[in-house]
């Protein structure tokens, strides 16, 4: 449904996302990770033709056969709410005030399906069903309703028009554990009755874990490794990946009886290099634990993974071409 | 806790609705015909008959005075929601479609900014000769940039927000969401520009009139009665007292209305009290 192929997106002489290459089929559920700064959110708004003006885009992104990358953005209007959709991190600042919410959800449906009001406002009703949201909430102004709750606006707003892909940047990070794991159980069961796609981004692993069957881990603009996300999760091949797994905090980790001191959370040295600062061959190198002195100038190749999926790492390589 | 009304605004808005209920009773009943001439009672003093006395014709001053307010409010009202309009619109198409676009409209607004007001109502009453109608054109005219600017600066923020970053990702174009979420986000700040350029036309007007620019007789006007009043001022200074009072009460009004909802409506801006 979607192609991305050797997808770049650069900022002057800093590169974003590094010649990316996936594809999107209906019902995948396709998870996205990586610190803060490593190009997510880049990389999602390429797919909906959102990136800022000062982005170049290369490459291919082929939306239903149509070629979309650097496509401008009246092309790409006709397929944002139809073909592609998007929520936000930030339910709280992404609807507008001043329209009552019911409103904000009905517009693409008069805007692209060219409704009436009267038949808009059934659609809306029927989606506030869907996503959980009692239909009295219709005339209802944002500052009126929960954070949880305008996450279920936003995702009514975004399912309008029935798109295809869904892409979920972050959506549950602004909200408390319990509301986020709701809204993430929301994702799934809708994307899986509607036979929609769902890009989902975010850095919680655990939800990554509950909402997508597939997962790609991006570091520093590159896809450094990706497989079913159960495999990934599980044994991860790529020393980022196993750094990531190693970092996240756990209730496991808590002391275990008085006195006991609570172990350091283990993490990843160092910090992520500004976009125009990255090393030329694998990203991670300058902070990986099991670096070989090809990594810094040498981009590594794509390995096969175990469980399914591959990687790039040069420790890879170096163990399959031994074994 | 509410903080309590800035003391501006609430002058402001006595004032201002002291010379709004002035403006809209003197459409229904003055004390006199404010045009009816009574020679042999002209220069009379204050007193029961003529609150504020008579003119150099014998006309009532109060019934002048209150039927320039009416004038004076109209000029003001339809020049601002001219001007305002097609400054508001010129600077919402300016912030949503940005590039050279942008550049042209706020280029030419700078132009615009430039050129004196009365400049342009003289030229416009060398071509089309001097009425009301041109001086409301010529203020109308003024205050475009003055809205395109604010327009402008207040969407490109407001075009920054995320409720327009998930409206674009809904597929609404740019003229939609300039109408649908912009305009509505911007209206506090317009309101206030509008509050102050209300004060400004209420002076430009009766600068205009004073010039023989605007009103022309019998229509009253503020300005002309004070032109009138120019050769008579050590007869009867009086009578440039009381039209100049009423523009100082007028403009003084608008402008601290409008200065008072700055301060309501944008706390950023509102000084320490």
């Amino acid at each position: 449904m979607i192609e991305v192929e050797e997808l770049s997106i650069r900022f002057g002489a800093a590169t974003a996302i590094r010649e990316a290459t996936f594809t999107i089929q209906p019902g995948d559920r396709i998870g996205v990770v990586g610190e803060s700064g490593c190009g997510k959110s880049m990389l999602a708004l390429s797919l909906i033709g959102m990136t800022p003006e000062a982005a170049r885009v290369t490459g291919s992104i082929r939306l239903e056969g149509e070629e979309l990358a650097g496509a401008p953005d009246r092309l790409w209007r006709r397929h944002r709410a139809r073909r592609v959709s998007m929520i936000f991190q930030e339910p709280m600042a992404a609807l507008n005030p001043l329209k009552r919410i019911g409103e904000t959800v009905m517009e693409p449906l008069l805007v692209h399906e060219g409704l009436t009001r009267a038949a808009a406002r059934a659609r809306v009703l029927s989606l506030f069903e869907e996503v959980g949201l009692p239909g009295g909430r219709l005339r209802q102004f944002p500052h009126e309703i929960s954070g949880g709750q305008r996450q279920r606006v936003l995702i009514a707003l975004a399912l309008a028009c029935n798109p295809a892909l869904l892409i979920a940047d972050e959506p549950t990070t602004a909200l408390d554990a319990t509301i986020a794991l709701r809204i993430t159980e929301l994702l799934v069961r809708l994307a899986e009755e509607r036979r929609m796609a769902l890009l989902f981004i975010s850095h919680d692993l655990a939800a990554i874990a509950r909402a997508t069957r597939d997962v790609m881990v991006v570091y520093g603009g590159d896809i450094i490794e990706r497989g079913p996300t159960a495999s990934v999760l599980a044994d991860p091949a790529h020393p980022y990946t196993r750094g990531l797994i190693a970092a996240r905090p756990r209730a496991a980790a808590s002391p275990r009886g008085p006195g006991e001191r609570r172990p350091r959370l283990p993490t990843i040295v160092g910090a992520v290099p500004p976009l125009a600062a990255l090393p030329a061959g694998c990203r991670f190198s300058g902070r990986c634990p099991v670096e070989l002195p090809v990594c810094a100038g040498q981009r590594p190749e794509a390995v096969a993974r175990t469980g399914g999926g591959g990687a790039i790492c040069h420790r890879l390589g170096a163990e399959s071409l031994t074994a | 806790m509410r903080r309590p009304l800035p003391v501006n605004l609430m002058i402001g808005a006595a004032l201002a609705a002291l010379v709004l209920l002035v403006a809209f009773v003197s459409v229904f009943w003055t004390p006199y015909d404010h045009a009816a001439m009574n020679i042999p009672a002209k220069f009379q003093e204050p007193g029961a008959a003529h609150w504020l006395g008579t003119d150099q014709l014998g006309r009532d001053v109060v019934s002048q005075l209150m039927a320039a307010a009416a004038n004076s409010m109209t000029v003001a009202l339809v020049a601002v929601l001219i001007g305002g309009s097609i400054g508001v619109s010129l600077g919402l198409l300016a912030s949503a479609l940005g590039g050279w676009v942008e550049d042209l409209v706020m280029r030419v607004a700078d132009i615009g900014f430039a050129f004196p007001a009365l400049l342009f109502a003289i030229m416009l009453a060398a071509v089309f000769g001097p009425s009301l109608t041109n001086a409301v054109l010529a203020i109308a005219f003024i205050n475009i940039p003055v809205f395109a600017r604010v327009a402008r600066a207040a969407a490109n923020q407001i075009w920054t927000l995320d409720y327009v970053t998930a409206a674009r990702a809904a597929g609404i174009g740019v003229f939609g969401i300039s109408r649908d979420h912009v305009l509505p986000n911007i209206a506090a700040p317009v309101i206030v520009q509008a509050t102050i350029e209300f004060a400004v036309a209420i002076l430009a007007e009766a600068a205009l009139s004073y010039l023989g620019l605007g009103a022309q007789p019998p229509s009253p006007s503020w300005g002309r009665m004070l032109a009138e009043a120019q050769t008579l001022i050590y007869l009867a200074p009086q009578l440039a007292i009381y039209p100049g009072l009423c523009i100082m009460i007028a403009v003084l009004g608008f402008g601290l209305l409008g200065d008072g909802l700055r301060d309501v409506t944008d706390p950023r801006l509102s000084r320490v009290r």
